[in-house]
């Protein structure tokens, strides 16, 4: 199955990127321009998640093109900037760095930045919000891990990948297989007996320090999602071995998306890099650099 | 004085206005924003008003109703600046223009709601407002330039559709949008007064309704309002006291009082619940400045200009001189602002508790002495056996039977309880202090009675 044809089968979507410039807005570009004219998509992100950075070094935050009919999220001050035919929908209270969220419906086709919600609530608030006018709701995901907000929170979930997160092809392809293994860590089943609950980030201390508790042995380990997981692999590899891990809550993984293009201009061989990754994950690849499904 | 300010008096007035179930975020910062009512007419002429509203929420068959206004009242967003740049002459933004459209149909959709609650409301020219912001008639609170404003927008429009990339085109639609922005604004500028003027009513009626509301659901009173100055709480209790008591399964005491243009004194032995009888008058005269309903089961209460108060929050005494200094040029303001007539209810909790018993005697003697002259409105509690000059003095009934009764009765002159021992026995304290405690207070037990 490709990676359309298994968004359509989800009333939401996060893209996460597991590095900047792993081509996180080209996949959202992508999927923008894939998904049939009949489905109707709201489009919103995780915060504006990098905008500060990104205007510290001066780099525009990517503007996404929108089609007509697409809902979409953003700031008071980016509505302004629109740079498309659009009807307003909503001013929410609910305030973002640039001023109030805004949520608006595509006359015209045309670019828009898009920006939403800063904590994990907000986002649900929205996407309950605008649920009953969309057939599919994408959120750009930002950096998943540097967010207040979850990813987490909608059914489905792609993942962006590429040169930038590793040049080394083997790093890359391991690197990615661990976080893959993350998000399709199992739902935990209610049952609190056997657990160890921890709400915060679960780093190699954290995991170290229940490897060496004498009571804790043979118990699960429960976390919020997985992008709490901080731990290195090695780490988490042999800590899985002694304690089952569960998730609270867990996206599907639709598929991965290649961004075979280092900012240093190195450029790794797409099509081994694609299959390698097909194989390791067992899921649909798509090199966004020729903008077609790796596994066709 | 401002709600906002009041609520910072000691007086539990937060815990009420905190639990007013107000639904916009507008209404309550504005209702914080309120002056108390200055006059008995005023006053009134609020309270009338809240009794509409209470008698329409108290139908069972409006429940409904009543919800679907709470409802849509949710929707009041603060647009304040918004208008005044509409009435400076701006020309508004595509998520003003939002804004401006909203607020009108909102207005015009709450009013349709306040009809079927039988609830009085202006009628403001916002169909007007609409018929701008919504030329096609679609009677939906969304808002873009909408091509029928212009056909050369309708067509430059049509040319951007079959090229959405050309970047001419894209500013000539721009342009003319703003074009006509500038002309939705001009044309919305007569009615920027209106538009406020709805904002107003719309914030009021949320306040009125979540007053109504609360009277209904807690047990509240509507006041008499005194033109004598007299006071007369009946049966009255303090909210939050009875919600923390109800938390440990026991139950408030209501009590009576009547206090008139005069220093009253109000005595009572320890854990008597003296100075919640202070704070509950306080905050039923504060309620009434600011039209809610007050926790009694009958209350007449007069308007007040100022209302002083002279407690420390805490009761643990941890104080010192200073605290002492301070105490006193309170006081000392006090006495300067009765002299001066104002019109003002002072309540004075234990005046002088801080320093030795004989000057503290002497200070809180000379000062009924001295405010009595004055003829103005205080409830002083105090401890120590003083000379009240003729003034009303209560007691707080005290233990009876081992139990505490908290109400008030009217007191002799100069008499003060003598229960701190025994209530010091009761707390279970160790039995060789009470025992020389007993010896040292009644050193000949034939003489006493």
């Amino acid at each position: 199955m490709n990676l359309i044809d298994g968004l359509l089968q989800v009333r939401s979507c996060s893209l996460v990127g597991l590095e900047k410039n792993t081509g996180k807005t080209v996949t959202l570009n992508y999927l923008l321009r894939h998904l049939p004219d009949a489905c109707r998509v709201a489009v919103t992100s995780i915060g504006l998640d990098g905008e500060s950075r990104d205007q510290v070094v001066g780099t525009e935050k990517p503007e996404i093109t929108l089609r007509r009919g697409t809902l979409f999220a953003t700031t008071e001050k980016h509505y302004r900037q629109r740079k498309l035919v659009s009807e307003l929908l909503d001013v929410s209270d609910i305030p973002t760095a640039l001023g109030r969220l805004v949520t608006a419906r595509v006359l015209v086709d045309g670019k828009v930045i898009i920006a939403g919600p800063g904590s994990t609530e907000m986002l649900r608030r929205w996407m309950r919000g605008v649920e009953n006018e969309a057939d599919l709701i994408l959120v750009d995901g930002a950096l998943s891990r540097m967010s207040l907000a979850s990813p987490a929170v909608s059914e489905g979930m792609i993942l962006a990948t590429g040169a930038a997160y590793s040049a080394n092809m083997d790093t890359l392809v391991r690197r990615t297989a661990y976080v893959v293994h993350l998000i399709g860590l199992p739902l935990w089943d209610g049952n609190e007996e056997d657990c160890i609950s921890v709400t915060g980030a679960v780093t190699d201390r954290v995991l170290e320090k229940i490897l060496n508790d004498k009571e804790a042995k043979g118990k699960r380990l429960l976390i919020p999602d997985f992008t709490k997981v901080f731990a290195d692999a090695m780490v988490w590899h042999r800590f899985e071995q002694q304690h089952p891990v569960v998730v609270r809550q867990r996206s599907r993984l639709l598929g991965l998306t290649v961004n075979p293009t280092a900012p240093n201009g190195m450029v790794l061989d797409s099509d081994t890099l694609c299959r390698r990754l097909s194989d390791a994950t067992g899921l649909p690849v798509v090199d966004l650099m020729k903008g077609q499904n790796g596994d066709e | 004085m401002k709600l906002n300010e009041a609520v910072l008096m000691p007086l539990c007035l937060r815990y009420l206005v905190d639990e007013l179930p107000v639904q916009s975020g507008v209404a309550r910062r504005m209702l914080l924003d309120r002056d108390s009512m200055r006059s008995a007419e005023e006053v009134s002429a609020y309270y009338d008003r809240l009794r509409i509203y209470i008698e329409a929420v108290s139908q069972v068959a409006n429940d409904v109703p009543r919800r679907n206004l709470q409802f849509r009242l949710q929707g009041l967003k603060d647009i304040r600046s918004t208008l005044e740049r509409l009435a400076g002459g701006a020309a508004l933004d595509d998520i003003e223009l939002f804004e401006v459209k909203h607020l009108a149909m909102l207005y015009e959709e709450v009013r349709r709601q306040t009809k079927v609650l039988s609830l009085p409301m202006e009628r403001l020219r916002m169909e007007d407002v609409i018929r701008i912001l919504d030329p096609d008639g679609l009677r939906i609170a969304t808002f873009y330039v909408y091509d029928s404003y212009s056909g050369c927008l309708r067509n430059l429009r049509k040319q951007l559709e079959t090229n959405p990339t050309d970047e001419r085109t894209f500013v000539a639609v721009q342009e003319e949008e703003q074009r006509i922005r500038g002309e939705l604004s001009r044309s919305l500028r007569e009615y920027a007064s209106d538009l406020r003027l709805g904002l107003q009513l719309l914030a009021d009626t949320d306040i009125l309704l979540a007053q109504s509301v609360q009277t209904k659901d807690w047990g509240l009173c509507l006041p008499h309002v005194s033109r004598n100055g007299r006071l007369v709480l009946n049966g009255m209790w303090n909210p939050e006291v009875q919600a923390s008591l109800r938390e440990r399964h026991r139950d408030y005491q209501c009590n009576s009082i009547t206090l008139g243009d005069e220093p009253t004194i109000l005595t009572g032995s320890n854990m008597g619940g003296k100075t919640i009888v202070l704070k509950t008058v306080g905050l039923c005269q504060t309620l009434f400045l600011f039209g809610f309903g007050i926790p009694a089961a009958e209350a007449e209460l007069p308007v007040r200009d100022i209302l002083y108060c002279s407690m420390s929050d805490s009761q643990s005494v941890a104080e010192g001189l200073s605290s002492f200094a301070a105490e006193i040029r309170n006081l000392n303001s006090i006495v300067e602002s009765c002299r001066r007539g104002e019109n003002l209810l002072a309540l004075i909790d234990e005046p002088a508790r801080t320093t030795n018993p004989v000057e503290g005697t002497a200070l809180v003697s000379s000062l009924i002495e001295v405010l009595k002259k004055t003829d103005r409105s205080v409830l002083m509690v105090t401890h120590y056996t003083i000379d009240a000059h003729h003034c009303p003095c209560l007691r707080v009934r005290g233990l009876v039977d081992g139990r505490m009764d908290y109400s008030l009765v009217v007191a002799r002159e100069g008499e003060v309880p003598q229960e701190a021992l025994r209530i010091a026995e009761s707390l279970g304290i160790d039995q060789e202090w009470l025992t020389l405690a007993r010896q040292v207070a009644e050193p000949h037990p034939a003489d006493t009675h």
